[in-house]
């Protein structure tokens, strides 16, 4: 039945995703007719509770969407209200380096705790050949201790910086609730010098697997820090702010996102899709990231991405585990060149009064752009708030992606099908329960 | 948890610098992790056992003069359902939208 031309694949239950979500596949004739990513997982409905908060409220709200990138989160809504406050902005009060120097450090340990994780405990198994990460630790006791480490090495800038590893509670619209000391800081170096050798050498690691071929020429998109807005000594990959940039060559600000891209709900998942207002799907995350931005690595980190094989644009899904390890490193990099930098605030944060209007903020999740909008009265009451994560917007790309994926893999049977189409989507990291949400597949073949 | 704020050594970020805090009826168990980073603890552990809500209402109103829907926002965050903060929340909500 399987090797018939027409057939259905169902994946019921996405395993090594975050969230629940299946995958749907329609064949006929021999060719693959359609591609459904089912998320069913409940819209998680927090755009709505955010109404009638105050302005100083989303950054303690919104870091519950997600256990992994709570910062996020907190960071692109904080973005938002203070860029219509008017901090931060060209003609506004400018943000002491202090403080954005500890938002980027923060955001360091997430990217770090983030990427280690996805690598080696959810991607990595597959490489390898694994059921899973458990499955994987028995024979590879090393590696995954090693990641386990590097894990910590990221929680713990969460920690000392966030005050908590999930869901930091030190995190404020204007700045932080108390500024670490410098000793705080540095206490952590040994073990983030440490972390970045380790990082290089994860690279190397992975740099070695065996890759199945697959050339994409996706939209990409990402952020893009300004030139002139960089503090001296950063080299300005994006992570906690910049404008909005593509392959295809759009470049403007995160204020113009609406006119750009648009969500739309379809009928077969609880997350929206996100598309372009042309219609066209696109794609953020590792790679995009890394496609636009890597003249913006220090110079050592280029060499090793040139090493490992990326010294051009990485268009095989199938390698943005290795972009994964090339952001880890540099996170290390950066967050050890942030900590040198230091220059403790003198207020914790400044002062934000509310103005009423309509705010933008992104920022680079982990997983891709993260666009928050938040419309405040005379109050500083929410009246209107939209949340934009990562997964929603690469969802239709990755059906698209798909689709050419499944055809060239008609051949398998269902089990082994199924397997790869797993790891196919793995290479996303698609992490569902963000208030958008993700797997199980059925291939229907007729 | 205003135990683990004393066992900690922490400022009162209530008494000290007049924050708003939900220590006195929120359930100990996070090491009073909010004000030792000099901020007001919102709560998301619970309310601990037999919270005297009321009173604390009572206080932030009086000493720090929250007004009512601030004091609805408060109780009404992570565990607004929670018994104790329900009722809280709802007590200071006007007359129309209380039902
Ligand atoms: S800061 Fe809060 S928890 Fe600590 S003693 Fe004061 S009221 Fe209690
Ligand atoms: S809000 Fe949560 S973490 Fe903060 S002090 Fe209260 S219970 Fe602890």
């Amino acid at each position: 039945m399987s090797h018939s031309h027409d057939r259905t694949i169902s994946v019921e239950a996405l395993a090594r995703v975050e969230g629940e979500g299946a995958m749907h596949v329609e064949v006929a004739d021999g060719r693959v007719e359609q591609v459904q990513l089912r998320i069913y997982e409940p819209p998680r409905f927090f755009e709505a509770m955010l109404r009638g908060r105050t302005y100083l409220e989303p950054p303690d709200i919104t870091a519950r969407i997600c256990g992994i990138c709570p910062v996020a989160y907190q960071l692109s809504a904080i973005n938002a209200i203070e860029s219509l406050c008017g901090i931060g902005t060209p003609d506004g009060m400018p943000m002491p380096d202090g403080i954005r120097q500890l938002r980027r450090l923060l955001y360091c340990g997430e990217w770090i705790e983030s990427h280690v994780l996805h690598i080696f405990l959810l991607h990595a198994p597959d490489f390898l050949g694994y059921q899973g990460a458990i499955e994987m630790a028995a024979d590879h006791r090393d590696l995954v201790e090693m990641a386990l480490r590097l894990r910590k090495a990221g929680n713990q800038l969460l920690e000392v910086i966030g005050g908590r590893a999930i869901h930091p509670i030190n995190v404020r619209v204007g700045g932080f609730h108390r500024a670490p000391t410098r000793t705080e800081l540095q206490e952590m170096v040994p073990e983030l010098l440490w972390g970045r050798e380790a990082a290089i050498a994860a690279a190397r690691l992975v740099a070695g697997v065996e890759f199945p071929d697959l050339d994409q020429s996706p939209t990409f998109a990402s952020l893009r820090p300004e030139q002139d807005s960089l503090p001296p000594g950063a080299t300005g990959y994006p992570i906690e702010d910049g404008r909005l940039v593509t392959n295809s060559g759009l470049d403007v600000p995160i204020a113009a996102w609406p006119e750009h891209f648009h969500e739309e709900h379809v009928e077969h998942s609880t997350a929206l899709h996100g598309r372009m207002t042309d219609g066209g799907t696109y794609l953020v995350g590792p790679a995009a990231r890394f496609n636009l931005n890597a003249d913006r690595l220090p110079a050592e980190i280029a060499d090793l991405a040139a090493e490992v094989g990326c010294a051009e644009a990485v268009t095989n899904p199938f390698r943005s585990i290795v972009v994964r390890a090339i952001e880890t490193v540099y996170a290390f990099d950066e967050a050890l060149r942030l900590i040198d930098a230091y220059d403790r605030p003198e207020t914790p944060a400044v002062e934000v009064r509310p103005v009423a209007g309509t705010g933008h903020g992104a920022t680079e999740a982990p997983r891709g752009i993260l666009y928050h909008r938040y419309t405040l009265d005379e109050e500083g009451l929410i009246t209107d708030a939209v949340i934009v994560p990562p997964p929603s917007q690469n969802q239709p790309a990755i059906e698209e992606d798909l689709l050419e994926f499944v055809q060239a893999h008609l051949h398998l049977d269902d089990d082994a099908l199924q397997w790869q189409c797993e790891q196919a989507i793995r290479n996303y990291d698609p992490c569902i329960s963000c208030s958008t949400h993700f797997l199980d597949l059925t291939v229907r073949r007729r | 948890m205003c135990v683990e704020c004393k066992l900690r050594g922490n400022l009162c970020v209530a008494g000290a610098h007049g924050t708003p805090c939900l220590g006195p009826v929120t359930q100990a168990g996070c090491n009073a992790r909010c004000p030792a980073f000099d901020r007001g603890c919102y709560g998301c552990f619970g309310p601990a056992e037999s919270p005297n809500a009321a009173s604390l209402a009572a206080w932030l109103e009086e000493e720090l003069a929250m007004e009512h829907p601030d004091l609805v926002r408060l109780f009404r965050s992570f565990n607004a359902d929670a018994p104790a903060f329900r009722r809280e929340s709802r007590r200071h909500e006007p007359e129309e939208v209380a039902t």
